[in-house]
């Protein structure tokens, strides 16, 4: 689904090259889920932008689908930690708004979202402003907005880093849940240990900046719910933890 | 959540509106001049005023203000949202903004009359000049403070450059933008009010117009009820804009 090799990346700041990422190769295949993880300023979202087709990269091949990565590409979404949803637009606005974009009817744009919001448990909320929005209600108006797109790609930038402990735990059981029905491919940038190992098959950690990948731990057992409170879940968080530290 | 905006009631306004005759009866009282007429007396000539010429005045005036207004908003606005986006169009512009925002736009009062005229052209002309740099630097301004992520998340559902403009540079102004023509109505009411006593030709010329005639022939009463004519103008303009940014920025008032 993607393959990246020899990516690296760069930002031009007044005439002058800020290496962002180094020499980054992996492969993920389709219906896989990926975890991302690293020192602060190592390039991920930076990585996360280039799969988006948001930012060129400096060198390097970036496959998806079998073709090069471009920007808007149909089936990828994209969510970020905040500021993905549009404060003037409600909750409703905010969910059709991509269909809306891609230039579907209204009575589609309204079908598709009210699906979607129905899934996430939001519908009821739909005439809400993101302002009048708990912080876990918002990133679901995102999620939903996302999934109306019928993505096979989830790119996710720190989606739930804002959220208190307990909306965290319930959204990341609402994301493998659907990732689970969905079986779509999904990359997870996080600060969290317990997140990444939780949510991510294969877990990509990252040297501190410019990032290159420090190690790639395959994540076995992942993927149900009961995972958080099994020992081999302590085992694997310790295990990237350890990895971690080692590479500062 | 609340932007501390306070919600006023009719009321309040009530209470307001009885406090500033009350400032008017007791100054005129005190001053006890001919030349500084009561409150009653000039409600009184203001309503006789308006059912003879005062209105078409009136109305003149206002039609002048909400023109200007409007022809300075569109291109300021559309301008001014290119800008805070382009940063290379904008490298060209800015030195050229900040040359001529900070200069009194009036001081051209003389040079535009002698170009377009007495008329209705060298007012509106003026008028929107002015109106157009204070609008056009604060929906720069508000544009270039859009954030960055947030147009990334609409770009990454597919979004091109007018739908970006529509669906976030566009809103994320428009508060900003009906802030600064709250602003520039005051300005825009002073600008009227001078070119009106200096550019008329007499007939129907505008409060400001009639408002120098009644002073010419020490009309105090008169001159009062011009006077209430350009503040009921000015704030009747004001609160539909108050309500206009209440219709059009509903996520603003939650
Ligand atoms: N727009 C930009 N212009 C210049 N440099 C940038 C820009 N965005 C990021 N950088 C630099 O690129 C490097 C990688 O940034 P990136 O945002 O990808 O890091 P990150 O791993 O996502 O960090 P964090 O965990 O803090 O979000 C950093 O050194 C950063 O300073
Ligand atoms: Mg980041």
């Amino acid at each position: 689904m993607i393959r990246v090799s020899g990516l690296e990346a760069a930002y031009i700041n007044n005439n002058t090259l800020i290496p962002a990422l180094g020499e980054v190769s992996f492969t993920l295949e389709r219906g896989q889920t990926c975890a991302i993880i690293g020192p602060s300023g190592c390039g991920k979202s930076t990585l996360l932008y280039i799969l988006a087709g948001l930012l060129k990269p400096l060198a390097g091949d970036v496959v998806i689908s079998g073709e090069p990565v471009r920007p808007k590409r149909k089936e990828t979404a994209l969510i970020l930690q905040d500021y993905g949803l549009l404060p003037w637009k409600t909750a409703l606005a905010n969910t059709t708004l991509g269909l809306e974009i891609r230039g579907y009817s209204v009575k589609e744009a309204l079908e598709g979202a009210r699906e979607a919001m129905t899934d996430l448990g939001i519908w009821e909320f739909r005439r809400h402003y993101p302002a009048q929005l708990s912080g876990g209600q918002r990133q679901r108006v995102a999620i939903a907005r996302s999934l109306t797109l019928k993505p096979d790609l989830f790119l996710m930038d720190e989606p739930f880093s804002s959220l208190d402990a307990l909306t965290r735990e319930s959204l990341q059981k609402t994301l493998l849940d659907f990732w689970k029905k969905k079986n779509s491919t999904m990359v997870l940038v996080t600060h969290s240990i317990e997140e990444a190992v939780f949510l991510g098959q294969k877990i990509l950690i990252f040297t501190s900046g410019p990032g290159r990948i420090l190690q790639t731990v395959e994540n076995y057992g992942m993927g149900d719910a009961g995972y958080r409170t099994r020992p081999q879940f302590y085992e694997r968080c310790s295990m990237v933890r350890g990895i971690i530290e080692g590479g500062l | 959540m609340g932007s501390g905006r306070s919600k006023q009631l009719p009321a309040d306004y009530a209470v307001a509106i009885i406090f500033l005759l009350a400032l008017w009866e007791i100054t005129s009282l005190l001053l006890n001049r001919p030349y500084f007429p009561g409150p009653y007396a000039s409600l009184l000539v203001f309503f006789h005023e308006m059912a003879k010429y005062l209105w078409a005045h009136l109305l003149v005036s206002t039609a002048r203000v909400v023109v200007s207004l409007a022809a300075a908003l569109v291109p300021a606005v559309i301008l001014g949202m290119v800008l805070g986006r382009e940063q290379r169009l904008d490298r060209y512009a800015s030195p050229l903004i900040y040359l001529s925002y900070p200069v009194p736009k009036i001081i051209f009062l003389p040079l535009v009359i002698t170009l377009l005229g007495l008329g209705e052209l060298s007012k509106i002309f003026l008028i929107s000049v002015i109106v157009f740099f204070q609008i056009l630097v604060t929906t720069r301004d508000a544009s270039r403070q859009v954030s960055k992520s947030m147009v990334d998340s609409v770009i990454s559902l597919g979004a091109g450059q007018l739908q970006i403009y529509r669906h976030v540079i566009y809103p994320a102004c428009l508060p900003k933008i009906l802030t600064a023509l709250r602003i520039s109505l005051g300005t825009a009411i002073a600008v009227l009010f001078f070119s009106e006593t200096i550019a008329s030709r007499g007939g129907i010329g505008g409060i400001g117009y009639y408002l120098m005639e009644a002073w010419a022939r020490m009309e105090w009463d008169t001159m009062f009820a011009a006077i209430i004519a350009m503040g009921i103008m000015g704030f009747a303009l004001y609160m539909f804009l108050e309500w206009l940014e209440k219709r059009t920025c509903p996520w603003e008032f939650l």
